[in-house]
């Protein structure tokens, strides 16, 4: 016993405590009166007609950057970003800070996070058909930052951040990787890089969402725009939970796909070890968060019947289809949204290991306004480099992590690559981006090698400290047997 | 077939438009309201009806941009809302979860190799 409290002790010291941040206490907050709008019981007072843009809410857009990143289109933004500033306008006071994303994402769904960062898939706009639907999913995410609600589910939100492709990345640095893995490693990367988002989804409860449900239809009901928006939203979210729910069964064959049944490798073994891991402790979260969220038919009741109680008699004015389908029909935001779709199939043939195939629609992906998205241009690095383009690659790959909207993917790369010829340059590169990152465990390894081959011995026992007491924490013993093969 | 390709290309132009094989399906409340189209293009309450005198499903017949829903009920043309039924189809989610790969073909991009989207 005295042995353990003495390396719980050490550990401590070693990792430096002042690391240790405490959560902010859950607002507690009286209950409504359900004679008034949520939105009346919050926020009384008349509107301040007062806007707050943020120019970029750090923290949640590098956290986006830890799976597939944002996509900025000009037109797009600024045509979001313009109605989270009318639904602003209707607060009195000064609204708090928010900013529209949009991501490389496939799902119809959207996140917010605690910093007003909302992050809106592109597929989504493709599906919406009026402003006013658009409008009643930006009121919803904002409504759960108006309402603080992140704050109260600081553990889920950590907790989800465990199931990230870093976990892969470890499973791929046990085993000694050759350069004929390469196009596998790769593959199977984007398949880690999909189970990331996975964990970048808000721990939110069903009150919550019900909450930001009923401040979301206040919020565009004094914006002016109609609630059958909000009605309409529902019902395609509807329809979403009933296809992934058929997804989700398929997911696990998926993965066995990967890889070939003769396929004996270290590497195929040490990755499938990881990926049955990671699908298990994915699929919790999943049920999790499932269990947590009313399906969209539960909703669209709630919301009828919130409606029926405040607004029965507020005149509906026309769906604003026009206005919409001006910005996300237009020529440049189809081609846009077909870039990104290009990105995603050279994605899905590097994972079929189709070398030519994901060159070729990663080079159509550059040829569209999607091209500066981090996620197209990760693309076009991992297609060159599985077909023998390797200098081009690194160009690429230089290009990229120089500009804050890389990938952590491809920061990770850029560290392998520079790892044997550029130490030096390794180690400001996984230092820079673990403390841009939100600190990712996966990177501690790297950072004991690094500094070990530079002969920082200090840094080394004080990194390992850090890793070793995360490791335990999170009861990882693949973390923890990375952390001790790396101090030697 | 074909009808469901025309189908699917007025609802890429034209959202509120591709009613030929658009039902309303379900009543959510009982009775349900129906409303009258004035000139001004403004929906007033006229009466209600109860869900088995509405002998569901009814062909929609229009929808307004106001979210009303036309029907025809005994040779009698009159608007529901939309938040008090349920149509069939229901609004698309686009190909949300899947990106084209051919012409004829698509691919789910939710994670792993993806087989085609459902």
């Amino acid at each position: 016993m005295k042995r353990l409290v003495c390396a719980a002790l050490f550990l401590a010291v070693m990792g430096g405590c002042a690391q240790v941040s405490v959560p902010k206490l859950p607002i507690v907050m009286g209950a409504d009166d359900p004679t008034i709008t949520l939105f009346d019981s919050r926020f009384p007072g008349a509107a301040a007609n007062k806007e707050q843009v943020s120019l970029q809410t750090t923290d949640s857009f590098l956290l986006q950057h830890r799976a597939l990143g944002t996509a900025e289109n000009l037109r797009i933004d600024e045509y979001t970003n313009s109605i989270l500033k009318k639904l602003q306008r209707t607060l009195p006071g000064t609204p708090a800070a928010g900013r529209i994303y949009i991501t490389p994402n496939t799902e119809f769904s959207a996140a917010s996070y605690e910093d007003g960062g909302i992050y809106i898939p592109y597929k989504v706009l493709g599906a919406l058909e009026s402003e006013d639907e658009l409008a009643a999913l930006i009121a919803h995410e904002y409504a759960h930052v108006l309402l603080n609600h992140h704050k109260t589910n600081w553990l889920d939100t950590a907790s989800g951040l465990l199931y990230s492709a870093g976990k892969l990345y470890i499973g791929q640095r046990q085993a000694d990787v050759v350069e004929s893995d390469l196009l596998r490693m790769l593959a199977i990367n984007e398949a880690g890089l999909g189970m990331s988002q996975i964990g970048l989804i808000p721990g939110l409860t069903r009150s919550q969402e019900d909450e930001a449900d009923r401040l979301g239809a206040d919020l565009v009901i004094r914006a002016g725009y109609s609630y059958i928006g909000a009605h309409k939203l529902l019902s395609r979210i509807r329809t979403w939970d009933d296809m992934t729910k058929a997804q989700r069964e398929a997911r696990k064959k998926e993965y066995v796909q990967l890889f070939k049944p003769s396929d004996n490798s270290l590497l195929a073994k040490a990755i499938d070890g990881q990926v049955d891991k990671l699908e298990h402790q994915a699929e919790k979260l999943i049920g999790k968060w499932s269990r947590h969220h009313d399906s969209g038919g539960a909703r669209m009741d709630g919301l009828r019947s919130y409606i029926k109680q405040h607004y029965a008699e507020v005149e509906r004015p026309s769906l604003r289809v026009d206005a919409y389908k001006k910005v996300m029909a237009a020529s440049e935001a189809r081609r846009f949204f077909e870039g990104l779709d290009k990105a995603h199939v050279s994605s899905l043939a590097l994972m079929k290991q189709d070398r030519k195939d994901a060159l070729s629609r990663a080079r159509q992906a550059g040829q569209t306004p999607a091209s500066n998205a981090a996620f197209a241009r990760h693309v076009l690095i991992n297609a060159l480099s599985v077909n023998g383009l390797g200098r081009d690659a690194v160009v690429e790959l230089e290009s990229i992590v120089s500009d804050e909207r890389a990938l952590y993917s491809d920061n990770l790369l850029m560290v392998e690559v520079l790892r044997e010829r550029e130490p030096e340059k390794a180690l400001t590169l996984a230092q820079r981006s673990y403390d841009r990152y939100g600190e990712p465990v996966e990177l501690l390894p790297d950072l004991i090698t690094l500094n070990k081959q530079l002969n920082r011995n200090w840094i080394v026992m004080k990194l390992y400290g850090v890793c070793a007491a995360r490791a335990m924490a999170a009861t990882d013993n693949a973390l923890l047997d990375s952390c001790n093969k790396a101090k030697g | 077939m074909i009808r469901s390709v025309i189908c699917l290309a007025f609802a890429a132009g034209l959202p509120l438009s591709c009613l030929a094989d658009s039902q309303v399906t379900k009543a959510n409340v009982d009775p349900v309201s129906v409303y009258e189209r004035q000139a001004d293009g403004l929906y007033v309450r006229t009466g209600k009806r109860s869900v088995e005198e509405l002998s569901l499903p009814l062909a929609l017949l229009e929808q307004s941009p106001r979210g009303y829903l036309k029907v025809s009920l005994s040779g009698q043309e009159l608007w529901l809302d939309s938040m008090d039924v349920e149509v069939f189809p229901p609004p698309s989610i686009g190909n949300s979860g899947c990106v084209p790969t051919l012409q004829d073909s698509v691919a789910a991009v939710s994670r792993g190799a993806g087989e085609g989207c459902p």
